[in-house]
């Protein structure tokens, strides 16, 4: 830690100016609004209130009320229960898709970009071709393959990313690769992957830790757009995505349906946004630019 | 500046094969027989097989591919399955409402957020700024998606002052056109401009600390033209390039909007398209639109070069 106030990148933009409130903001906030839905998805993995996906034909369309925080569904499931059970699956979804992502794009990022030749110039035209499916559409497209599942929904969204991924990290590897730490390694007589390992893709680690919060903001995004054009995951299973999908039917009687879920994407999105600006502003100035998108 | 041009338009066609080529795969990976996809189920072994012969589905798979390509490089898509209507057609009528409402929400967000970058930029650190950052990230953090049924909660149902859902095309009833494009384009137009403002914040800040910046304040000149035509035009250059990315945006989520307010435009026809197993008409879609996110990229890189010179070299 106490090197911390060394390697700190000297900041030009004079933050010290900054109003009290701004400064305070930043990470806080970010970081209090991320630990509201981490906690939510942990949640609805150990316990809710009522049970998310069994229908009570007793209780449909009750207003929020004390029992039920956030009112009914048309089949009278607690709408709160479904929002933490939702979070459940949307935060699964996204850590296991940046999960993918991060580790198949760095890999073969991280070969291609060492080892170089023709594997490398094929693995970028690979690369260019994929990122010419913008946003959702190749996700769409494997969708449209697997049918909705969670699985599929990973797989898709992982293979959507892993080119973005892949990119920086190659792009980080070409530069670091003749420095001379690598160089060592090397004239030493170091097996080459042990250096790539150990001496080259440990450099990658602050522009992918800034990718991943963006990438895990538009994972969550894209699995709620997924599932909102059912090829997400299906119901019963609740998923904010879903759920918004479900109240387009009745949210001029029953408007809670569709605010909630709604709220719930918006402050996980507002968190990740507010915190990866900060983490980028600490660890990676050069990184602006790369905005959570559907 | 010629000899730019034709390198990166080359640069586009080895790309645009692979694209071809992962289309072709995919449509192939989907399960089912399209053969029997096309047909009834009552029909026999016999015709199904006839149609085999007749879609070419028992030749290898590289040939397969070959005789798709250069149906497909004819402008031959084929036909939709659900409606027998030629994909190429289905295309074209669809694209022209999809087209219309990206480019509105990109110009609406571009007039709004420039401005609104500048000034951010150049009151950096106060209430100002303050207010335009934070609006931003907020826009950024609402999905369009949910956005767009709030904005018809609000405009159409409760107020009702516009239409709910549906599409009017504004050749025929331009008036009552614009009532159905208002809600649509201000949910594209308000997420993207939070993008455009944020680059256009960061690519300020980067131009107010040039030295020429200093120079043009110390001669003397009104800051309106320091902003203007010192900074404003050095910031462009970058801030147009998250155009290309912005379009993607557009393009890759208009399956979204176009669902939630009803539109019949590409995204829809392709949504449809997955559910329907309408494998002619999905190719269709994944082709054209990655073709145009690609030449639109092409075209960002070539105005920038324009732009600013320096990157030809």
């Amino acid at each position: 830690m106490t090197l911390e106030a060394e390697t700190r990148i000297p900041d030009r933009r004079g933050r010290q100016r900054r109003p009290w409130f701004l400064r305070q903001i930043n990470g806080t906030v970010g970081a209090a609004l991320l630990a509201i839905v981490l906690i939510g998805a942990l949640m609805g993995y150990i316990w809710v209130p009522y049970d998310p996906v069994e229908p009570n034909f007793l209780k449909r369309f009750e207003a929020p009320s004390l029992a039920h925080l956030m009112g009914t569904d048309q089949w009278g499931r607690d709408v709160f229960s479904r929002i933490v059970a939702g979070a459940r699956a949307s935060v699964t979804v996204a850590l296991a898709t940046v999960a993918l992502a991060v580790s198949v794009g760095t890999i073969v990022g991280g070969l291609s970009g060492y080892f170089g030749g023709w594997a490398d110039r094929l693995v970028m035209l690979l690369t260019d071709a994929l990122l010419a499916f913008p946003g959702l559409l190749l996700a769409l497209a494997v969708m449209a393959v697997a049918g909705p599942s969670q699985l599929g929904v990973i797989v898709a969204l992982g293979l959507s990313y892993a080119p973005s991924v892949l990119r920086l990290v190659r792009g980080t590897v070409l530069s670091v690769r003749e420095r001379e730490f690598v160089e060592a390694s090397r004239a030493v007589g170091d097996p080459a992957l042990y250096t790539l390992f150990r001496h080259v893709l440990p450099n990658c680690t602050a522009p992918l830790i800034v990718m991943g919060t963006a990438l895990f903001g538009s994972a969550l995004l894209a699995e709620s757009a997924l599932s909102f054009l059912g090829l997400g995951i299906p119901p019963p299973a609740p998923t904010w995505g879903n759920m918004l999908a479900e109240s387009r039917g009745d949210f001029v009687t029953a408007p809670w349906l569709a605010i909630f879920p709604g709220l719930a994407i918006s402050i996980a999105l507002l968190g990740i946004n507010i915190f990866g600006d900060a983490l980028r502003d600490r660890l990676d100035p050069r990184m602006r630019g790369l905005d959570v998108r559907p | 500046m010629w000899a730019h041009v034709a390198r990166r338009t080359a640069m586009m066609v080895p790309t645009l094969l692979v694209v071809s080529i992962i289309v072709f795969a995919l449509i192939r990976a989907i399960p089912g027989d399209p053969a029997e996809i096309m047909l009834n189920d009552l029909d026999s072994d016999a015709a199904i097989t006839a149609m085999r012969t007749e879609l070419g589905l028992d030749r290898p798979l590289p040939v397969q591919y070959a005789i798709w390509l250069g149906n497909v490089l004819t402008g031959d898509l084929g036909t939709s399955i659900r409606t027998g209507q030629p994909v190429a057609e289905a295309l074209f009528d669809r694209l022209g409402v999809t087209a219309t409402i990206t480019a509105l929400a990109i110009g609406v967000a571009v007039l709004l957020a420039i401005p609104a970058g500048l000034i951010a930029a150049w009151k950096q650190d106060t209430l100002t700024d303050a207010a335009i950052i934070g609006v931003s990230i907020l826009f950024l953090s609402l999905p369009s998606f949910w956005l767009g049924l709030m904005m018809i909660w609000l405009f159409a149902i409760t107020l009702g002052w516009l239409p709910a859902i549906g599409f009017v095309s504004i050749s025929e009833d331009f008036v009552g056109g614009l009532r159905y494009l208002i809600m649509p384009v201000a949910t594209l137009a308000l997420v993207e401009m939070a993008v455009v403002a944020r680059m256009m914040r960061a690519q300020t800040l980067e131009v107010l600390r040039l030295d020429y910046v200093t120079h043009a304040r110390a001669k003397g000149l009104p800051e309106t033209i320091v902003l203007t035509r010192h900074v404003a035009r050095n910031a462009l250059g970058p801030a147009v390039t998250v155009i290309g990315l912005i379009l993607g945006g557009l393009l890759g989520g208009a399956s979204v909007t176009e669902t939630v307010f009803s539109i019949p435009g590409i995204g829809r026809l392709l949504v449809d398209a997955i559910y329907a197993r309408d494998y002619p008409v999905l190719q269709g879609c994944l082709l054209l639109i990655a073709f145009i996110y690609v030449c639109v990229n092409l075209l960002v890189d070539l105005a920038y070069a324009v732009l600013d010179p320096r990157v030809r070299l």
